[in-house]
C-alpha cells in the first residue's frame, strides 16, 4: 500500500479526501462529505475514508501517510498592521495572503485604543506587526507594540515583521505581556522592496503548531497525518508548481488560478506581470507579489449574494433575476433551468469583478511627448494559462462561460487582464490536492495535474 | 557654519534636463554645503535610501518635464515609512505641462509634502537661503 | 580586460535579416512586408514620391518647404488631408502617427480604429500606420502626388508602403542629451544597425533618406564639435550603405556664426564623405533647427520671434528646409490652432523671402567660417590619429578621453571638461577647452573674443559667466550685459 496516499481537505462545509495512487500517478477515489467540525471534526472524516475504502476496495489504507490542509473553523484568521497603509500595511496582508490566510482586519498608523478594542473583538489567530523601513520610521512600531502588549488573551500569537533597528525595543514592550511574539525579517525591509517569504514561513510554524490545535483540527491528526497548511496555501503551492515544473517536467509557464467560493471568490497569479509593450511607465508604490493571491471578500456564491448581485447592474438580467437570486441565499443550489441561468450569471460577475481587481491597469495621462499610458499592478495580459477550481465553477453546466469572465474585454482594453489563455477546468477538484503532494513528491504532483486538469 | 549640512541634488523620474541641478549643486558647494548629486533620472526610491545612507538634511529636487505630480505621487508616504519625515523637501522647474500660473502650482507640491517650491529659472541664491533659513530654524546648522 | 575593437565596416547580414523580422512580427501587418517586394515596390514610385529627389528639387528650383503635420485616423479622410495639403502646394508631408502607436500599443490601436472606421471620427491622434499596414498606406501613397515621410516609428512598414525616409533609432543626441548611463560603444552600435537596415535597400537601388542631429550643444558653445559628429555619423552610416542624409545645423542666436555653421556643415561633411571613398552618399539638403531653450511657456511673443528668426535665417541661406518647433514648445503640448499659426508664418517668410534669393553675407560671418573649420580639422584629424585610421573606434577613444565633449552633458561618460560664453556680440566661445585638440591660433581666438566682453562688463568670465547665459537667449538678450542683472 506504499504507493496509496490520501490528500485531505478539512473545509467549512465539506471534508474532501483523494487517493491517489502514485505509481499511476492517478485518482483512485474521491470523497466529500459534509463538514463536522463544529462538533467532531472525526466523524465527517471516518466517514469519507469509509466511502474510499468502499470505492477502491482497499481497507487498511495507510491513514498516517495523509497530507492534509484546512480551512475549517473560519480559516486563518490573521490582522495586519503596518504604518503607511499603501507601504508597510500592504505588504503585510500580501505577505498575510499569499500564506494562505483571511485577512479580517488592516490596520495603519498608531494604532488608537479604539482600534484595539477592536482587534480584541476580532480575536485573530495571528497578528502580523509591521512598520518602517530596515533604519527607516522606528515610533509607530514601537507604538504599536506597546498597544498590542496590553491586549487580552484573545490576542495571543503576534510576528514581528518590521524596521529591524527597533526588535529590541518591540521586544522589551512585549516583555511579560504572556503574548507569543515570533520575530522575523522585515516584510519591506527597503522602499521598493517586498520579502514576503520569511513572514510566510513563520505564519506556516504558528498555523502547525498553534492554531490547529486551538480549533479542534487536531483532533484528526488521531487518525490522519498532519495538517500541514491552510487550504488556500495548498491551491497556491500547486499554482506555483505547475507554472514552474519540477526538474524537467516543464511546467504551464505564467499562469493564473481563479477560484470563486461561498463567501469569497480567489485569484492567484504566478508572473512577473512586467510592461508587455515597450514604452509603458511602470508606477507601483509597492512591488507585485510574482506569487500573488488576492481575496475578494464581498463575492460568494453562498453568504453575499447581495454585494454580489449589486455587480449585474448594467447587464442584462434573466427573468426574475432579484427573486431567483433570493432563494440562493444560505447557499441553496440552483435547480430549474431558470435558476442555473440566474447562478451562472452571478458566478460569471464574481470571476469578473475578482479577476479585475486582482490585475493591473493602464492609465492615460499627458507626458512631454503628448499622450502616455502608466501602468500599475501587473500586466497579465500575455500569460497563456488560466485554471478554474471551487464549487461555482466545477459544478457548473458551462464552466467555461463563467471563466471566460477573467479574460480581457476589448471594451475595457485598460484592465489588463489575459487576452488568449487555454483555460483549464479542475474538475476533479485537486488541486488543493496537487499542492499537498508538492510537498513530498512534486514531480508526481505536477504529473498528477497534468494528467487531470482539462482544457476546455 | 558649524555643523554642514548635507544635501542632495538631482532630477527626479525619467527627466534629463540635467543644467538646473548640477548648477545648484556646484552652488551649494560653494556656499558651504555637503552635495551628493545624483545627476538626472533619479527614482523617488534612490533619493530615499541615499537620504537614509547619508543622514542628509534635505533633499533638492528639480524638474523640467512636467511630470513631476506622476513622479512623486507617492513620495511624502515613502518619505514617512523611511523615517524621514525630518528631511527638507525642495523642488523646483517645470512642474507641470502646458500654461499655467505658478501660483496654482505651489499649493499642488505643498500637498505631496514639499517644504518649498520653485517656478523655473529662479537663482540658485533665492534656494540656498531660503535652505539656510530653514534648516537654521530647525537647529541644523 | 581587453575589449573588442568596434571598427567602421558593414554588419552582418544574417544578424540584420533575423532583427528585421523580430521587429515586424509583433503586429500580424508584418506579414504583409515581403524585402525583396518591398524594394522593387519603392523602385516603381515616381520622383515626386521619393523624398531626396524633392529636396533637391526645391533647392534646385530656389525653393523651401514647411513640413505641416499630418495624421488622422481614417484612410478615406487621411487621403482627403493629404490631397488638400497637396493643392495648396505642399509636396513633403510627415505622416504623424498617434501616440498609441509610438508607444507600440497596437492592440490598443485596433480596438480604437474599428471605432474610427465605423463611426468616421478621428479618435486617434494621427495616423496608425502599423495597424493600416502596407496595403492600406500604399493607397494614400498612390492617392496623392507627394513624398511621404513617417514621424515617430522606424517600422519597414513604411518602407514597404512606399514612404521614403526612415529613422535609424539612435543617434549621438539621445546619448549625450537624454541618457544618463549609456556608453559610447553601445551608441556606435546600434547607430551601425539602424542605418544598416536603409542600407539594405540602396544595396538594391532603393534611395531612403535620413536626417542627422549630431550631439547636441545644451547651452551657449560653439558648433564644432556637433560638427564633428554629424561627420562621424555620416561617415558611418555611409559604410552600412545608406545614400541620402541631410544635417540640422542647431543655431544658436548669433548670425553670423549661425549662417557660418549652416554654409560650412553640409561642405565639410562632404568633404569627408568623399576623402572617405562614400562619393555615392548625397547630401541632399541643409536644415537649420531650434535647439536652444525656448523662451518660457507664457512668452508666446517671444517664441513666435525666435521661430521666425530661425525660418529667416534658413530663407537668407538659401536652405530648402527648416526644422520648426511650435509657438507652443515650451508648454508641452502643442494644439492644431498654434501649429497652423506657427507654419503659417514661417511659411510667409519662405515664400517672401526666400524667393527674393537674396544674396547677402552678414559682417564676420566669413571669419566664423574659418575658425570652426579649423577647429573641426582639428579635432577629426586628433580622431583619426586616436583610432589608428579607424573612425568608429577613434570616436570611442575620443570621448573617453574628452577629445570630444560638450558641457552639461546629463550622461556620466561624458568628460564635461569645457565651458562655453557668449561674447560681446552675442556669439559663442569657448571659455574652458578641457581637452580639446586645439592649437594657439584658435584658443587666442576665443579668448581675445571673451576679452571684449569683460571689459565692456568690467569683471573676468567664468563659470558664472557662463551660468547665467544659460538663460540669456530664451530670456531674449545676448549682447551685452544680461538682462538678468536688473
Amino acid at each position: 500500500m506504499d504507493n496509496i496516499r490520501l490528500l485531505i481537505d478539512f473545509g467549512s462545509t465539506f471534508t474532501k479526501v483523494v487517493a491517489v495512487d502514485l505509481d499511476k500517478v492517478e485518482i483512485m477515489a474521491a470523497a466529500r462529505l459534509p463538514s463536522t467540525v463544529e462538533t467532531d471534526i472525526t466523524v465527517g472524516l471516518e466517514a469519507a475514508l469509509k466511502e474510499i475504502s468502499a470505492k477502491t476496495g482497499i481497507t487498511n489504507l495507510d491513514k498516517k501517510k495523509s497530507l492534509a490542509c484546512s480551512s475549517a473553523a473560519g480559516g486563518l484568521r490573521m490582522v495586519c498592521i503596518g504604518f503607511v497603509p499603501e507601504l508597510t500595511s500592504k505588504a503585510a496582508s500580501l505577505a498575510a495572503l499569499g500564506a494562505g490566510a483571511k485577512v479580517v482586519g488592516l490596520y495603519s498608523f498608531k494604532l488608537t485604543s479604539r482600534e484595539i478594542e477592536e482587534i480584541e473583538k476580532i480575536a485573530p489567530d495571528i497578528i502580523l506587526l509591521s512598520g518602517g523601513t530596515d533604519g527607516g520610521d522606528e515610533a509607530v512600531i514601537i507604538h504599536n507594540a506597546g498597544m498590542l502588549a496590553k491586549t487580552s488573551k484573545n490576542i495571543n500569537n503576534i510576528i514581528v515583521a518590521g524596521n529591524k533597528t527597533t526588535y529590541d525595543a518591540v521586544k522589551k514592550a512585549f516583555q511579560n505581556s504572556g503574548k507569543h511574539v515570533i520575530f522575523t525579517k522585515n516584510v519591506m525591509p527597503e522602499i521598493g522592496v517586498l520579502d514576503t517569504a520569511p513572514c510566510n514561513k513563520e505564519i506556516r510554524e504558528i498555523f502547525l503548531n498553534n492554531i490547529i490545535k486551538a480549533k479542534g483540527i487536531a483532533r484528526a491528526q488521531s487518525i490522519v497525518g498532519e495538517v500541514i497548511m491552510p487550504t488556500p496555501a495548498a491551491v497556491l503551492e500547486a499554482a506555483k508548481l505547475l507554472a514552474e515544473g519540477y526538474e524537467g517536467e516543464g511546467g504551464y509557464g505564467e499562469l493564473m488560478v481563479i477560484d470563486p467560493g461561498g463567501a469569497t471568490t480567489d485569484v492567484h497569479s504566478i508572473a512577473q506581470g512586467i510592461p508587455t509593450v515597450s514604452g509603458i511607465v511602470l508606477v507601483n508604490t509597492l512591488p507585485e507579489p510574482y506569487v500573488k493571491r488576492t481575496v475578494e471578500g464581498n463575492l460568494g456564491l453562498k453568504y453575499n449574494i447581495d454585494s454580489l448581485s449589486e455587480f449585474t447592474r448594467g447587464k442584462k438580467l434573466p427573468a426574475h433575476f432579484t427573486e431567483i437570486c433570493r432563494s440562493f441565499h444560505g447557499g441553496q443550489l440552483p435547480q430549474s433551468p431558470e435558476e442555473i441561468v440566474c447562478h451562472l450569471l452571478l458566478s460569471r460577475v464574481a470571476v469578473e469583478v475578482a479577476v479585475t481587481q486582482h490585475v493591473g491597469r493602464l492609465e492615460k495621462i499627458y507626458g512631454p511627448t503628448g499622450e502616455m499610458l502608466i501602468q500599475y499592478g501587473k500586466d497579465l495580459t500575455g500569460i497563456k494559462t488560466v485554471i478554474g477550481t471551487g464549487g461555482p465553477i466545477i459544478f457548473s453546466t458551462n464552466p467555461r462561460e463563467i471563466m471566460e469572465g477573467a479574460l480581457f474585454q476589448r471594451e475595457n482594453p485598460l484592465v489588463l487582464k489575459p487576452k488568449n489563455p487555454t483555460l483549464y477546468l479542475d474538475a476533479q477538484y485537486i488541486l488543493y490536492a496537487v499542492g499537498l503532494l508538492a510537498q513530498i513528491e512534486p514531480r508526481k504532483a505536477l504529473l498528477l495535474a497534468k494528467n487531470y486538469l482539462k482544457p476546455i | 557654519m558649524n555643523k554642514t549640512p548635507t544635501v542632495i541634488t538631482g532630477t527626479v523620474g525619467m527627466d534629463a534636463h540635467v543644467i538646473g541641478t548640477k548648477v545648484l549643486s556646484r552652488a551649494l558647494r560653494e556656499a558651504g554645503f555637503k552635495v551628493v548629486e545624483l545627476g538626472i533620472q533619479v527614482t523617488p526610491e534612490e533619493f530615499i535610501s541615499v537620504a537614509q545612507e547619508t543622514k542628509a538634511d534635505a533633499i533638492l529636487m528639480s524638474s523640467l518635464y512636467g511630470m513631476a505630480e506622476l513622479d512623486l505621487k507617492d513620495f511624502n508616504k515613502k518619505r514617512q515609512e523611511a523615517g524621514l519625515q525630518d528631511v527638507l523637501l525642495y523642488i523646483g522647474g517645470n512642474l507641470v505641462i502646458g500654461r499655467y500660473d505658478p501660483k496654482d502650482v505651489e499649493p499642488k507640491f505643498k500637498a505631496l509634502g514639499f517644504d518649498r517650491v520653485y517656478p523655473p529659472g529662479v537663482e540658485p541664491e533665492i534656494g540656498i537661503e531660503d535652505l539656510k533659513k530653514d534648516l537654521t530654524a530647525k537647529g541644523k546648522m | 580586460m581587453s575589449k573588442m575593437r568596434i571598427v567602421n565596416k558593414k554588419i552582418d547580414d544574417d544578424l540584420l535579416m533575423k532583427k528585421r523580422r523580430e521587429e515586424l512580427d509583433k503586429w500580424p501587418t508584418g506579414k504583409e512586408v515581403d524585402f525583396e517586394e518591398a524594394a522593387a515596390y519603392q523602385k516603381s514610385l515616381p520622383d515626386s514620391k521619393v523624398w531626396w529627389k524633392v529636396m533637391v528639387k526645391l533647392r534646385e528650383q530656389g525653393k523651401m518647404s514647411v513640413f505641416p503635420r499630418a495624421g488622422t485616423p481614417v484612410l478615406s479622410k487621411m487621403i482627403e488631408l493629404c490631397q488638400g495639403l497637396r493643392e495648396s502646394g505642399v509636396v513633403l508631408i510627415p505622416v504623424t502617427t498617434d501616440s498609441y502607436t509610438r508607444l507600440g500599443q497596437y492592440e490598443k490601436v485596433q480596438g480604437i480604429l474599428d471605432e474610427c472606421n465605423k463611426t468616421g471620427k478621428a479618435l486617434l491622434n494621427g495616423y496608425p500606420i502599423i495597424n493600416q499596414g502596407v496595403k492600406n498606406t500604399r493607397k494614400l501613397v498612390e492617392s496623392v502626388d507627394a513624398a511621404f515621410s513617417p514621424r515617430g516609428v522606424s517600422s519597414e512598414i513604411c518602407i514597404a508602403s512606399g514612404l521614403t525616409t526612415y529613422e535609424c533609432g539612435l543617434e549621438f543626441i539621445t546619448w549625450g542629451a537624454y541618457s544618463k548611463k549609456m556608453t559610447i560603444r553601445e551608441l556606435v552600435e546600434k547607430w551601425q544597425q539602424g542605418t544598416r537596415v536603409a542600407g539594405w535597400y540602396a544595396d538594391r537601388g532603393v534611395i531612403l533618406c535620413t536626417d542627422l542631429h549630431g550631439w547636441l550643444p545644451t547651452a551657449p558653445y560653439p558648433l564644432s564639435v556637433n560638427i564633428v559628429t554629424l561627420i562621424l555619423q555620416a561617415l558611418t552610416a555611409a559604410e552600412q550603405g545608406l545614400k541620402a542624409i541631410y544635417p540640422l545645423v542647431h543655431c544658436m542666436g548669433n548670425m553670423a556664426q549661425d549662417m557660418a555653421w549652416i554654409r560650412l556643415t553640409p561642405k565639410i561633411i562632404r568633404k569627408y564623405l568623399d576623402k572617405f571613398g562614400y562619393k555615392d552618399c548625397q547630401i541632399i539638403g541643409c536644415c537649420p533647427a531650434q535647439t536652444p531653450l525656448f523662451p518660457n511657456p507664457m512668452d508666446m511673443g517671444g517664441a513666435f520671434a525666435y521661430l521666425s528668426y530661425i525660418a529667416m535665417v534658413g530663407a537668407l541661406c538659401k536652405c530648402n528646409a527648416v526644422d520648426l518647433r511650435s509657438i507652443d514648445e515650451a508648454a508641452g503640448v502643442p494644439t492644431k490652432d498654434t501649429n497652423t499659426v506657427s507654419y503659417g508664418a514661417a511659411r510667409w517668410i519662405f515664400d517672401v523671402i526666400r524667393e527674393q534669393d537674396i544674396d547677402f553675407v552678414v559682417k564676420g560671418s566669413e571669419a566664423e567660417e574659418v575658425v570652426t573649420e579649423k577647429e573641426v580639422e582639428a579635432i577629426m584629424a586628433k580622431i583619426l590619429d586616436m583610432g589608428d585610421g579607424d573612425i568608429i573606434d577613434g570616436t570611442i577613444k575620443a570621448v573617453e578621453a574628452g577629445v570630444l565633449d560638450t558641457p552639461w552633458s546629463p550622461n556620466v561618460n561624458v568628460k564635461d571638461k569645457v565651458l562655453g560664453v557668449r561674447d560681446a556680440h552675442g556669439a559663442c566661445r569657448y571659455l574652458e577647452f578641457g581637452n580639446l585638440p586645439f592649437n594657439k591660433y584658435i584658443k587666442d581666438w576665443h579668448r581675445g573674443k571673451i576679452a571684449e566682453r569683460e571689459k565692456l562688463e568690467g569683471k573676468k568670465a567664468d563659470y558664472h559667466t557662463a551660468v547665467r547665459d544659460l538663460w540669456s537667449f530664451s530670456k531674449g538678450k545676448i549682447v551685452g550685459i544680461p538682462p538678468y542683472d536688473k
